[in-house]
């Protein structure tokens, strides 16, 4: 077998589960890392993905022809645990899947419109230099670019998307995101959503705190 | 077991476990992108190094010494049925030794326990004095302040520590036996893969602690300690005791 086949068999493949793998790593690291934030965004992409199901289906509902059956092992199923599920409700060959919006590239897009929110939420602590401001747009870019990169495969190589569900998806996906991101930081002072772990600025006048505590004359 | 119970608890933990390597390593690349999350990023690149060697070392060993070597099966690939349902990826050749699975599972094993025992170990956090160079004896200059080792923000440290240590210690045993018990591993491949997986791990994670730097802290606790991060205009206090902006 040669080394190119092996290398685009395995690429192919971890696209094809990277929802499912990423819900499934956030759920083990924030076992493993006893991390609150990864609990939170982990329980926040699974309620998402009930929504973006859920949408689906009321377009079912209206549009019975956007419906796609397909057979869950094909690699257009969006990984191992969507496969098993499948055979849940009733057999490999009986998935329905809506046309728009995109379960899988809501899922990616989800988490870059987490890490925009993250970017707002945190705009002043960043300003003061907690972490490069440079850093964390280009990373936002990146993080963009990859999501771009990721509906072409979908919609062209893999032709498992079409282009208003891609479309959909991505814009569905990106909003939940920024919106869980923004409203759970806001929620929870800014606590739960705190992935960096990075000293917090506080309004110490709106607090009625003194701003700053001086030695005291001995 | 059979039907719904089965299909939950045996298929889709029988697919998590076999995946697991192959997922913590998307999350730690993946994250580490989407969410601006230095220390995961630079996690999730040694374990592609790690990845690339192993795969490299098992391809040297296959390319130069026969199948049997000194009457142990250390070279070549399994069969395909072997990589169908061992490998990491469906279809891919396989190999035993030294074996993949445990190589990553390694990696992340000393990884995540280097840096929960480094964040349960760590002294408490001291903020210094504040003294500006060339102000003259009218600036009081403010003392360095420690934080009690009994301190709220010092036992939520040292819990997050603990629990990443036990859970991480529990976790990676209870995945690591069926693994083994699944006919896909030899001994001398787990045991190759588990040291050259942990030494990555333990190398890759000392590099990058070099002078406690919070690159290396995937727990993100280590910025919170160093309030210092936060660069904003000082305050000067005078003899008198007030205060001047």
């Amino acid at each position: 077998m040669g080394l190119i086949e092996e290398i685009d068999r395995g690429f192919r493949y971890i696209l094809q589960v990277l929802p499912d793998s990423l819900i499934t790593g956030i759920t083990v690291l924030a076992i493993l890392l006893g991390n609150q934030t990864l609990f939170a965004l982990a329980g926040s992409s699974l309620i998402m993905q009930a929504l973006v199901t859920g949408i689906g289906y009321i377009i079912i509902k209206f549009n019975p022809d956007s419906v796609v059956t397909r057979i869950a092992e094909e690699p257009c199923a969006a990984g191992f645990i969507n496969n098993y599920w499948a055979r849940v409700r009733g057999g490999l060959a009986n998935v329905d899947h809506p046309y728009a919006p995109s379960l899988y590239l809501a899922t990616v897009a989800f988490f870059a419109g987490w890490g925009a929110g993250l970017k707002q939420l945190y705009a002043e602590e960043i300003d003061q230099g907690v972490i490069s401001n440079s850093q964390t747009t280009g990373f936002l870019i990146t993080a963009f670019i990859i999501l771009a990169a990721v509906m072409i495969l979908r919609i062209f190589v893999s032709n498992c998307e079409t282009l208003v569900g891609a479309f959909v998806g991505v814009a569905t996906g990106t909003l939940l995101g920024y919106v869980f991101s923004v409203s759970l930081g806001f929620a929870t002072d800014r606590k739960a959503t705190n992935i960096w772990g990075m000293p917090l600025l506080r309004d110490r006048i709106a607090a009625g705190s003194p701003i700053y505590t001086c030695q005291k004359d001995v | 077991m059979s039907g719904i119970p089965s299909i939950l608890f045996v298929d889709t933990l029988s697919g998590i476990l076999r995946f697991l390597p192959l997922t913590l390593t998307l999350t730690f690349v993946f994250l580490g992108i989407m969410l601006n999350n230095m220390p995961w990023l630079i996690a999730g690149s040694g374990v592609l190094s790690v990845i690339v060697g192993v795969l490299g070392f098992q391809w040297l060993l296959s390319s130069l010494l026969p199948t049997t070597f000194l009457g142990l099966n250390l070279a070549g690939y399994g069969s395909p049925a072997m990589s169908l349902t061992c490998s990491l990826i469906p279809g891919n050749s396989y190999a035993q030794f030294p074996s993949l699975w445990f190589a990553i599972m390694g990696y992340f094993f000393s990884y995540i326990l280097l840096n929960a025992g480094s964040i349960y170990n760590r002294s408490p956090a001291a903020a210094p004095g504040y003294s500006p160079a060339g102000q003259g004896r009218n600036v009081l200059v403010g003392k360095p302040v420690s934080v009690s080792a009994n301190s709220i923000g010092v036992v939520q440290r040292r819990s997050v520590g603990l629990l990443s240590i036990i859970a991480v210690s529990i976790l990676f045993g209870i995945i690591m036996i069926p693994r083994f018990m699944n006919h896909c591993e030899s001994i001398l491949g787990i045991l190759a893969g588990l040291t050259i997986g942990s030494l990555s791990g333990w190398g890759i994670w000392t590099g990058v602690n070099s002078n406690q730097n919070p690159l290396a802290d995937i727990h993100g606790v280590v910025l919170g300690l160093s309030p210092g991060y936060l660069r904003h205009t000082p305050i000067a206090c005078v003899p008198t005791g007030g205060t001047t902006p």
